[in-house]
């Protein structure tokens, strides 16, 4: 593989490829991390690959496909967005399947380190205002500039696909259906149509000293309510078992603040508190579509049974947050 | 069962695993091992807890008069209340709570949730006496 990255990346193989490790992913999806050596320079790289495999690689989840994450990183980049920088787009003369290289950026993306690491302090204290500001930039880019395959989930769709989910998947839980009809009957009028990451959260966000560097793992991105993304941001199951609201490092004036800072608009708590039981929700529905996946063998991994079991969070959370607002 | 009951099995490949593999890996395959010493803990504590799971859904289904049979109660009432034939009162939403907080105990005790949940809806284990 090594060799096929090489000649991807400097045509005549005048280099060398090294320290090449994955990192993380499923059966369809890889993350690889390598330096790409050129005379005397070291240029620290990342992989994102599905081997052999074409188009979406999820379509309960909607998930992109390759091509189109790496166009949705390019256009978000050119507005400002703390983004990697794309590299190269995989070809199929390069016979390492659908995907794409991009610049490794320096930082820290473990929610645990970010959170309890003495070194990452001050960052912690800047980063719920930085993930606002950055969070405004992505609901900002024109949608003209986007892949045009992005799903579109505005509107009432976005609950008639949980709906349809939960049936497929045997509906066997009653916290889920009633957080959803919940969902239903309070949606927030005059929804707006934006860029939404989808997947904006602790864990996805590459940081240092100084706080954000970059923000990662695009798959999930579509068109919908832009303030879904920081109701996500805030949802107790990316908090890591910390209090604070904001990811478990920040406060939500300050989040809101540095929204507002970039687009001029300062979402009510309440709009919050709906897209954190969506994000709930939504939990729920990942637990249960990999659970499918273990089941029908499409992806019989450890990791997939396991994060099956969560399900239990996502319900126990749907109930805290929609304690005083049920009957 | 005699001899080795099956806890002490569980118990024995666990303390095996993480005193003795997992020491050995990196990377990736110490995040997956992690994971498998995690996932018997599920097991392990569904063996302790499991029953209690079964009575409540039990002690419900009498409640409600439905005959469930093989079909498990939660699915039932998720149909229903998707139906909206079935109305969300105190009595119900109590059920739902203390069994998701059961079945968090089994899967995940040290999510904060289930401590926010104990705080606001009383000790679990008054539940399950």
């Amino acid at each position: 593989m090594a060799d096929r990255l090489l000649a991807a990346l400097i045509p005549g193989c005048s280099g060398a490829v090294r320290a090449l490790r994955r990192l993380s992913g499923g059966a369809n999806m890889e993350t690889w991390a390598f330096d790409l050596e050129r005379g005397s320079d070291t240029e620290p790289l990342i992989l994102r690959r599905q081997p052999g495999s074409s188009g979406r690689n999820n379509t309960d989840l909607n998930e992109l496909g390759m091509a189109d994450e790496a166009a949705l990183l390019s256009a978000t980049g050119a507005t400002g967005v703390p983004v990697p920088t794309v590299r190269h787009l995989l070809t199929a003369s390069d016979e390492l399947g659908e995907g794409y290289v991009m610049s490794r950026e320096r930082g820290e993306a473990l929610p645990q380190r970010l959170l309890s690491d003495a070194r990452f302090a001050a960052a912690r204290d800047k980063l719920a205002w930085q993930c606002g500001h950055a969070l405004g930039h992505i609901h900002r880019v024109p949608l003209d500039t986007l892949p045009a395959s992005l799903p579109d989930h505005s509107g009432p769709i976005l609950l008639e696909h949980v709906q349809s989910l939960l049936d497929t998947h045997d509906n066997g839980s009653p916290v889920l259906q009633l957080g959803l009809d919940w969902l239903r009957d309070n949606r927030p009028a005059g929804q707006s149509k934006a860029l939404v990451h989808g997947d904006f959260r602790n864990g996805n966000l590459l940081v240092d000293e100084a706080g954000l560097v970059a923000v990662l793992d695009w798959e999930l991105a579509h068109l919908g309510d832009p303030v879904r993304d920081l109701g996500y941001l805030c949802a107790n199951v990316w908090r890591f078992g910390a209090d604070a609201p904001v990811g478990g490092f920040g406060q939500y004036d300050d989040l809101l603040a540095g929204y507002e800072a970039a687009t001029g608009q300062r979402p009510a708590m309440d709009e919050i508190l709906y897209w954190q039981a969506y994000a709930a929700l939504f939990w729920g529905t990942v637990c249960l579509t990999m659970l499918e996946k273990y089941r029908s063998g499409e992806d019989a991994s450890l990791e997939r049974a396991a994060v099956g079991r969560r399900l239990s969070e996502a319900e126990i959370d749907l109930l805290l947050l929609l304690e005083d607002k049920l009957p | 069962m005699s001899g080795t009951e099956s806890e002490e099995l569980l118990a024995a490949v666990r303390a095996f695993l993480k005193s003795e593999v997992l020491g050995e890996l990196d990377g990736f395959k110490a995040y997956q091992l992690r994971v498998a010493v995690n996932a018997l803990g599920i097991v392990k504590r569904e063996l302790a807890l499991g029953d209690a799971v079964v009575a409540l859904d039990r002690e419900m289904a009498a409640t409600l008069q439905i005959d469930n049979g093989a079909e498990p109660l939660p699915r039932i009432i998720a149909q229903r209340l998707k139906a909206r034939s079935l109305a969300l009162d105190e009595r119900l939403l109590s059920y739902l709570r203390h069994r998701a907080q059961l079945v968090l105990a089994i899967d995940n005790p040290r999510y904060s949730g289930l401590q926010q949940s104990l705080q606001r809806w009383g000790d679990l284990m008054n539940m399950v006496d």
